[in-house]
């Protein structure tokens, strides 16, 4: 009678040693729809091999403005430079010392959180850390304009 | 005897058998356990709290209207309009309280719906005058089936995987399309290592990319509104009802 435990204490053992170096991720509760955990990745050929290519600068769609203007802005102090960018404007999202180097209803794609957020803090908030980022964000994208604005990006174009 | 035998099986299959159920459980979904190692484990279990977590992002304050809770094993944030009649912003994030360089991150989460809606996963760092930024999953429903982002009923049906060197410094993007991720929870990972960052859908790579990002990033779980989603209006769907749903975030380590 003893033989069957000793036996299934080995067998345990060794499906522990075999599963625990290579234990996947079990399908907790709300996991994939059928099909996909069989989809799931089983080494590095299921891997897309990865692309190369230069930065980009979708938003060298805005309008060229002078560095210099902006450096100039960032210069004031707190409550001249709140004064500068929304000169009387009630609270609501308007921003006309922003109007020349953002004009509304300009299309930017894709948008990185890092710019929409400090923009919208701005214009919403008008917090002054993140209008002195939102100034930072807009003398850089001048600063190393590489295309004439106008041209959009398109992720899709890609999509496999 | 047999009381005695039938207590060493169950002893022994607790001791072998249960293990390995944990083990399993925080492995990178689809991934060896054997080439990672668990740094960070938030499995938003209801009664905790976000003790590892802000709600705010650092440039701007918290809206006191608030629009998340932890409940039934998940964190929700859903669409709300602020005191002002506004929607706003609602940004949670491990900033000052965890980072790290390099890794495997992964969430599970449903999204919400409707005009003006952009959840997203995605992970910061702010250094100096840089903001490096890797958008593991950001999805614009309101875009509508023309765009591609989403169905009729402005449901997500894709979304997008993006790296940034910069705020408007654009190292790569990828969108792609899916079932209704409004409709069902779904994995959205990414593994970041020196020289190569790669992005997976329940498990799946979909996207990897040659580029060098070197700062540690902290987490971040949002629900902001516009860009491609457009402007939240009165068809957007407000309350807990239209949830961005996350059940966990975790972070690994990469061993090799």
């Amino acid at each position: 009678m003893k033989l069957p435990l000793v036996a299934f204490a080995v067998v345990s053992a060794i499906t522990l040693t075999s599963t625990m170096g290579v234990a996947q991720n079990l399908n907790p509760p709300g996991g994939p729809p059928a099909g996909t955990q069989a989809g799931a990745p089983e080494g590095p050929s299921a891997e897309p091999p990865p692309e190369q290519g230069p930065d980009e600068f979708p938003f060298d769609v805005l309008p060229a403005a002078n560095p210099a203007d902006l450096q100039q802005i960032a210069a004031l102090s707190d409550n001249e430079l709140l004064a500068r960018l929304f000169n009387g404007a009630p609270p609501g999202g308007d921003a006309p010392g922003l109007q020349r180097f953002f004009p509304a209803g300009t299309r930017v794609f894709p948008m990185s959180h890092g710019f929409a957020g400090a923009r919208d803090a701005c214009l919403k908030q008008r917090s002054v850390v993140a209008c002195r980022l939102h100034l930072q964000d807009l003398y850089k994208i001048n600063a190393n304009r590489r295309a004439p604005p106008g041209l959009m990006n398109n992720p899709f174009g890609r999509t496999p | 005897m047999k009381h005695c035998k039938a207590s060493i099986l169950a002893m022994l299959m607790a001791m072998f058998l249960l293990p390995v159920q944990v083990l399993a459980q925080y492995a990178p979904y689809g991934q060896s356990s054997r080439n990672y190692a668990l740094t960070f484990s938030e499995e938003f279990n209801t009664g905790s709290t976000l003790s590892r977590w802000n709600d705010f992002i650092w440039y701007e304050s918290s809206n006191p209207t608030k629009n998340y809770v932890i409940e039934n094993g998940a964190l929700k944030i859903w669409p709300q309009r602020d005191a002002s009649n506004n929607f706003f912003n609602r940004t949670i994030d491990t900033d000052g309280k965890f980072s790290q360089r390099y890794g495997y991150f992964e969430m599970e989460a449903k999204l919400p719906y409707g005009k003006g809606v952009w959840p997203a996963f995605w992970l910061l760092a702010h250094i100096g005058d840089r903001r490096p930024e890797i958008d593991i999953m950001e999805a614009y429903p309101g875009g509508g089936p023309d765009t591609g982002w989403s169905d009729t009923s402005l449901h997500p049906t894709a979304y997008g995987m993006t790296i940034w060197k910069d705020a408007s410094v654009l190292a790569g993007s990828r969108a792609i399309t899916t079932p209704d991720l409004s409709a069902g929870f779904h994995k959205y990972a990414v593994r970041w290592e020196p020289g190569k960052i790669t992005f997976y859908f329940d498990g799946v790579a979909r996207y990897s990319r040659v580029v060098s990002l070197n700062d540690p990033m902290y987490i971040l779980l949002s629900l902001w509104f516009g860009s491609a989603s457009g402007e939240p209006d009165a068809s957007t769907p407000v309350g807990k009802a239209n949830s961005f749903e996350i059940r966990y975030v975790r972070v690994w380590r990469i061993l090799r």
